[in-house]
């Protein structure tokens, strides 16, 4: 039999879900608001006194954009290489030399921090005169280099913190059962940490797609950077064009991360072992 | 029709008898040292084919590290080991053929319960059909059969160890060593665990070596007998002397019971 419910509780009830759905959609607006004010802007060129808006708001701005020889395509393509770059280096980095830092502590811990002692645009001044020497300043190789030092850094201590002993045991199976190195990989490692290696693959990929200091102070300006780009515009009071370069920015790594969450709401998919 | 693979198995047990065959696992002097800290001091040891050799000792007396010498995890200082008369020094774990069997089961989670039975005969690309036929005839003899396709998160602690031995067992290990497998056990599934393991031993007629502490798995699970004690190994010629000895602690264990 039916539970009987007053009916002041039914009009409570959806009195109550009116109201959260009203705050949601206001959350929704407020967060919305600066990105379509951004998109907005980023279609508009020109702008005439007392305007509130820019005189035109159509392609044109994003045509220019994807044209040949746009200073703002140079600088996002030389994120699009570097950053992934930087990410997947970092990552291999953290997960090979994160293992041996959480055996053996020490010393090694210490120098994965020392990157963090100080702001990264201090280290990079202070490592510029070197990177003069080496011929490294003002050239892709040595933003990679100097961001892949911070990014290691950061990767390292999140494997040697989270690199668990368990690994280490089931590596063991498989080496006994008679697996080779690269089955161990595929059998041990990579389902437990197959998650924390695209969290720290998206983390060092952020790092490196949103860095203005290390990339203005090493890069000399030289190096074609998003960050450089959005922040040149707005000195210049470019709006329309920061709005532009801002949503080249955030666009890239929003899609990215939406890519990595969907893939990590699942388990390791069912396998078979293909030896 | 069984295969090759298992055939060997397939002879009803004898008795193991140490002046039938030459022992299937040899350890002669084997010493390992931590640093100042002596783990292992001038052990020898023989298991012979089809028996279970049952190493009882306290926790830190070194059991553990004797299993991985032999399955080559931990480097020796001095001493030999040999498995049917081939010394393994120079052999990688890999090409051992002796698997360790850990306390906790270790089972790979992205892999169902078939798939683990059936891993070590994948990686040595054993034809389908014939992995097949093995591991439904080991999963009926664990009493899993119903359960073949389910993940590990989804097994009660006893059904994940039944499950690890299997795949140690259809490994076809020469020597099979078991670091307190039942452990971390409650006494109930211990108990039937220890049960499962007469009937397979039985059935399979695989050589192992156990270590455990517990004297009471000791005496149900071993052919012969062995006590470890400050990485020292005194083996036993009959479970006579092994009960005899008083610093085995079975009198004891005889008298709590006794008293209870």
């Amino acid at each position: 039999m039916h539970e009987h419910v007053p009916p002041s509780r039914v009009l409570h009830c959806a009195r109550t879900r009116s109201w959260s759905r009203l705050a949601g959609g206001v959350a929704l607006a407020i967060f919305a608001v600066p990105y379509l004010l951004l998109l907005w802007l980023s279609l508009g060129s020109g702008w005439s006194y007392p305007n509130l808006g820019p005189d035109r708001v159509d392609f044109r701005p994003w045509q220019a954009f994807a044209s040949e020889g746009n200073s703002l395509l140079r600088g996002a393509l030389t994120a699009g290489l570097l950053s992934p770059c930087v990410a997947t280096f970092a990552t291999l980095v953290g997960l090979l030399v994160g293992r041996q830092v959480q055996t053996h502590r020490g010393v090694w811990m210490y120098v994965a921090y020392l990157p963090f002692a100080c702001s990264p645009v201090i280290i990079g001044l202070c490592l510029l005169d070197l990177f003069i020497r080496l011929g490294l300043a003002s050239s892709l190789a040595g933003v990679f280099l100097i961001q892949s030092v911070f990014a290691s850094a950061f990767a390292v201590i999140l494997f040697s913190e989270l690199w668990s002993p368990e690994i280490g045991r089931l590596e063991r199976v498989v080496q006994t059962l008679g697996g080779s190195q690269w089955q161990m990989w595929r059998h041990a490692v990579w389902p437990r940490l197959w998650k924390l290696m695209l969290v720290c693959w998206l983390q060092t990929l952020l790092f490196s797609w949103l860095d203005y200091g290390l990339v203005s102070t090493i890069g000399g300006g030289i190096v074609p950077s998003l960050t450089l780009g959005v922040i040149a515009y707005v000195r210049e009071a470019s709006m329309n064009q920061a709005a532009q370069a801002a949503i080249v920015l955030i666009v890239p790594p929003v899609l990215v991360m939406l890519l990595i969450g969907g893939v990590m709401q699942g388990r390791v998919p069912e396998g078979r072992i293909d030896a | 029709m069984r295969d090759s693979t298992l055939r060997s198995f397939a002879v009803p047990r004898q008795p193991a008898m140490k002046t039938m065959a030459a022992p299937r696992l040899h350890l002669s002097h084997v010493t390992v040292a931590f640093g100042a800290s002596q783990v292992l001091c001038n052990v020898s040891l023989d298991v012979f084919p089809v028996e279970t050799m049952v190493v009882l000792g306290g926790s830190g007396c070194g059991k553990t590290t004797l299993l991985k010498v032999i399955a080559g995890l931990q480097s020796v200082d001095s001493g030999v080991v040999h498995v049917d008369e081939v010394e393994l020094r120079h052999l990688p774990p890999q090409a051992r053929r002796v698997v360790y069997l850990d306390q906790e089961a270790l089972l790979f989670e992205h892999l169902n319960v078939f798939e683990n039975i059936a891993f070590g005969l994948r990686l040595r690309k054993v034809p389908s059909k014939q992995v097949k036929e093995h591991v439904d005839e080991l999963l009926e003899a664990i009493g899993l059969g119903p359960h073949a396709a389910k993940r590990s998160w989804q097994l009660s602690g006893g059904q994940k160890q039944r499950i690890a031995f299997a795949r140690a067992i259809l490994a076809e290990p020469r020597v099979l060593l078991l670091d307190e497998p039942f452990g971390s056990l409650d006494a109930r599934t211990r108990a039937e665990m220890q049960h499962l393991y007469q009937r397979l031993a039985e059935r399979y007629r695989f050589t192992s070596l156990l270590v455990t502490h517990d004297v009471r798995e000791a005496l149900v699970l071993g052919n012969r007998f062995a006590l470890m004690s400050g990485g020292a190994l005194a083996c036993y010629d009959s479970r006579e002397a092994f009960v005899a000895d008083e610093t085995t602690g079975v009198r004891e264990e005889v008298n709590f019971w006794k008293h209870i």
